[in-house]
C-alpha cells in the first residue's frame, strides 16, 4: 500500500459533511443560544396594563401586540401589510397559484412555514426521512390544493 | 491534509439551527411575525431543539396569549429541559394577558432573579401589582368569568388553557369567605340564587 492512500482516505472521510448528533452543542449552537437570550432580554418588558380582576362584561383577553417604539398605528399596519406581501410574493416565487399565495393571516404564516420546511427537507433530508419521491412527501407537487 | 482540515471545519449544524438563528434575529429586531415562522420551521425540523419554547414566547409578543399559553404547555411536555428563567418571564406575560394572575405570579416566582437584574426588576414590580389585586376578595362575577372562560377554552379544545382558567377560578373562589363555587362544579345559575 502506498503511503499516500491512508492520507487520501483520511482526507475523504474528513471532508464528508457531518451532522452534529442531537443534543451535542456545537459552537454554532452556543452562538444561537446567546443570540436567543439577547433577543428575549431585549423584549422582556412588563405589561403596560395594570392587572384587574374581570367582571361579567370583561372581554376574554386584554392583551394587545406590542407596538414598536416610535411607530404609529398606521405605520405598524403598513409594516404588517408589507410582511404579508413578502410572504405572498415568496409563495408566488415558489410556484403557488395566486389563490393559494393570497391566503390571509394565520394561513399565510402556516403556509410559509410549511413551504420552508419542504424546502429545507429537499435541501438536507433528515436522517431516516424519505427522499423527494418517497410516499407521503408532497415536495414534488407544490400546487396541491391547500386547506380552505 | 488541507482538505481534511476543511472537512473538519465543515461540521454541519442540524437543519433546524439556521431557522432558530433566523428566528432569533427577527425577534431581536422586533419582527415577531417573521420570527414566529422561523421558530415554527425550526420546531418542525428540530431534533432535541427548544424551538417550541421560542414559538410560545413569540406568540406572547404578538398578543396571541391563548395560543401562547397552549404552546408553553406543549413545550413543557416536549422539551422540559429547554425551560429557563427568561422563558418563565414570557410565560408570566402570557398569563397576565389572559388575566390568569395566580398563574402569572407562579411563573414570576419560577423566573426568580435568574433572568438577570433588569428582568428581575420587572418581575418584582409585576408581582407587587399582582399582590394588590389578589389580596382583595374577588366578586362572584369574577369567579363566574373564569369558569366561563374555562368552558369556552374546552369547547375550542384548548385543554391546557381550560385547565389554567379552572385553576384560577378555584384559587379565587377559595379567597371568598362564602367559598362560592369552591368545588368548581356548581353552576353559576344555581348558586346565584343562594344567599
Amino acid at each position: 500500500m502506498s503511503r499516500t492512500r491512508p492520507l487520501l482516505l483520511l482526507a475523504l472521510l474528513a471532508a464528508a459533511p457531518v451532522v452534529a448528533a442531537p443534543g451535542s452543542p456545537t459552537s454554532g449552537d452556543v452562538e444561537v443560544r446567546v443570540l436567543l437570550r439577547e433577543a428575549l432580554e431585549t423584549h422582556a418588558v412588563p405589561p403596560a396594563e395594570l392587572p384587574r380582576l374581570p367582571e361579567a362584561a370583561t372581554p376574554a383577553t386584554p392583551g394587545r401586540p406590542e407596538q414598536a417604539p416610535g411607530k404609529g398605528v398606521k405605520e405598524k399596519a403598513s409594516a404588517h401589510a408589507s410582511a404579508r406581501a413578502r410572504e405572498v410574493l415568496e409563495q408566488l416565487r415558489l410556484g403557488k397559484s395566486p389563490a393559494r399565495a393570497g391566503w390571509q393571516g394565520k394561513d399565510v404564516e402556516a403556509a410559509t412555514a410549511q413551504e420552508r420546511i419542504k424546502k429545507a427537507r429537499r435541501q438536507a433530508p433528515l436522517p431516516g426521512a424519505g427522499g423527494p419521491n418517497s410516499p407521503g412527501n408532497n415536495a414534488s407537487s407544490p400546487d396541491k390544493p391547500g386547506p380552505p | 491534509m488541507a482538505l481534511a482540515l476543511a472537512g473538519a471545519a465543515a461540521l454541519a449544524a442540524p437543519p433546524s439551527t439556521p431557522h432558530l438563528r433566523a428566528g432569533a434575529e427577527h425577534f431581536r429586531s422586533g419582527r415577531f411575525e417573521e420570527a414566529l415562522v422561523e421558530f415554527r420551521v425550526s420546531d418542525t425540523l428540530g431534533e432535541a431543539t427548544d424551538a417550541s419554547w421560542y414559538v410560545a414566547a413569540t406568540l406572547t409578543k404578538l398578543g396571541r396569549a391563548e395560543e401562547a399559553h397552549e404552546a408553553f404547555a406543549q413545550a413543557e411536555r416536549r422539551s422540559p429541559g429547554g425551560r429557563d428563567a427568561l422563558l418563565d418571564f414570557y410565560r408570566a406575560l402570557a398569563c397576565h394577558q389572559l388575566r390568569l394572575y395566580t398563574c402569572a405570579d407562579a411563573a414570576l416566582v419560577a423566573a426568580g432573579t435568574r433572568a438577570g437584574p433588569t428582568v428581575a426588576g420587572h418581575a418584582a414590580k409585576m408581582r407587587a401589582e399582582l399582590m394588590t389585586v389578589l389580596r382583595a376578595e374577588p366578586s362572584r362575577a369574577t369567579v363566574d368569568w373564569y369558569f366561563e372562560r374555562a368552558r369556552e377554552a374546552e369547547a375550542r379544545s384548548q385543554l391546557a388553557l381550560a385547565a389554567a382558567y379552572r385553576r384560577e377560578a378555584a384559587a379565587l373562589a377559595r379567597r371568598r369567605q362564602d367559598c362560592y363555587r369552591c368545588d368548581g362544579t356548581a353552576s353559576a345559575v344555581h348558586t346565584s340564587q343562594a344567599p
